[in-house]
C-alpha cells in the first residue's frame, strides 16, 4: 500500500516537473506575410464597410433628398442674403468695372469709333 | 536598430518597423498564447490579432513599461478572451446538441502536446497541460509566464499588475490545485 503511493506520489512529481528542459515553440514560417495579408484585408474591410454604408438606400435617399433640399433653398431664397453680403456684392460688381474702363483700349475689336 | 526608434517608427506607419517589430517579438507571442491556448491554430491566430493591436495602438504606448512588457499584457489580454470566446462556443454547441438543433456531437479536444517539449517528457506534460487548462485564469497565466516563458516573478507581477507576494501566492496555488487534480486523476 506505502509502495503504491510512493509511486503515485513520484509520478505526480514528474508530471509536475515535465515542463523542465522545455523549448520556446515558434510559429509557422512566414507569419509576417501570413499577418500582413490580414492586416490588408482588415483595413480594406473598414473601406468596405464605409462603402457598403454609403450604398444603403435610405443613405443614399437621405443624401439625394439633403442635396435637393439645398438645391430648392439656393433658388428659392436667392435675395435672402445678409445685408453685408449684398454690400460685398456690389463692391464686387463695382470693381469688375473700374477694371473694365481702365483696360479700354483704341485698338478694342468691338469699338469701332474709339 | 534600437527600441525607441523601432516604436517611433512604427507611430509613423513604417511597415519596415513593423517587420522588425514581428520578427523580434513573435516566438514570445506566439509561444505565450500558445501555452495559454493549447492549441496551435488559436494561438497563430491570436498571435495576429496581438500585432495587429500592436500596430493599431502603438500610440497609446507612452513608455511607462517596457515595450515587451506592454505586448505580453494584450498577449494575455487576447488569449484569454480567445479562451472565453471558444467555451461560450462549445457550451452553446452543447446546448443545441441537447436540443437537437445540431447533429454534430461535442468532442474534447485532443491532448495537447506542446511542441517544445521533450521527447521523454511528452506523455506526463500532456496529463500537465490537462490540469493547468482547469486552473482559474489569473492561476493559469502566473503559470504559463514563470514556467512556458521562463519569466522571472518581478516581470510576471509588471504584466499582470500585481506586486511580486501576489504572483508568488498564485503560483502556489496554481501548484496546490495542480497536485490535488492529479492526486484524483493519476492511478
Amino acid at each position: 500500500m506505502i509502495r503504491i503511493k510512493m509511486k503515485k506520489e513520484e509520478k505526480i512529481e514528474s508530471i509536475l516537473n515535465s515542463l523542465d528542459g522545455l523549448q520556446r515553440a515558434t510559429p509557422r514560417p512566414f507569419f509576417f506575410t501570413r499577418l500582413e495579408a490580414r492586416l490588408d484585408k482588415e483595413t480594406v474591410s473598414i473601406a468596405d464597410r464605409i462603402l457598403n454604408f454609403i450604398k444603403k438606400p435610405a443613405i443614399a435617399f437621405a443624401a439625394v433628398l439633403l442635396i435637393i433640399v439645398i438645391n430648392v433653398f439656393g433658388v428659392v431664397l436667392p435675395g435672402s442674403g445678409s445685408e453685408t453680403q449684398k454690400a460685398g456684392n456690389n463692391v464686387e460688381v463695382a470693381a469688375i468695372d473700374q477694371y473694365a474702363q481702365m483696360n479700354a483700349n483704341p485698338f478694342d475689336i468691338e469699338k469701332v469709333n474709339p | 536598430m534600437d527600441e525607441n526608434e523601432l516604436i517611433q517608427r512604427l507611430k509613423e506607419g513604417d511597415r519596415a518597423a513593423f517587420k522588425t517589430i514581428v520578427e523580434r517579438w513573435e516566438d514570445m507571442v506566439y509561444n505565450t498564447a500558445l501555452g495559454l491556448l493549447q492549441n496551435e491554430e488559436d494561438a497563430e491566430d491570436t498571435a495576429q490579432e496581438v500585432f495587429v493591436q500592436v500596430y493599431e495602438s502603438v500610440g497609446d504606448f507612452k513608455g511607462q513599461s517596457k515595450f515587451s512588457t506592454w505586448i505580453y499584457r494584450i498577449t494575455v489580454s487576447k488569449s484569454l478572451d480567445a479562451i472565453r470566446k471558444k467555451k461560450r462556443k462549445k457550451r452553446s454547441a452543447f446546448l443545441q446538441s441537447l436540443y437537437g438543433k445540431n447533429d454534430e456531437l461535442v468532442h474534447d479536444p485532443p491532448d495537447f502536446i506542446h511542441p517544445g517539449i521533450q521527447v521523454e517528457n511528452k506523455e506526463n506534460a500532456a496529463m500537465l497541460f490537462k490540469a493547468i487548462n482547469r486552473l482559474p485564469e489569473n492561476q493559469k497565466t502566473a503559470l504559463v509566464l514563470t514556467r512556458i516563458e521562463k519569466l522571472s516573478y518581478k516581470e510576471v507581477s509588471e504584466i499582470m499588475n500585481l506586486s511580486v507576494n501576489a504572483v508568488d501566492a498564485l503560483l502556489q496555488r496554481a501548484k496546490k490545485g495542480l497536485r490535488n487534480y492529479l492526486e484524483e486523476t493519476v492511478i
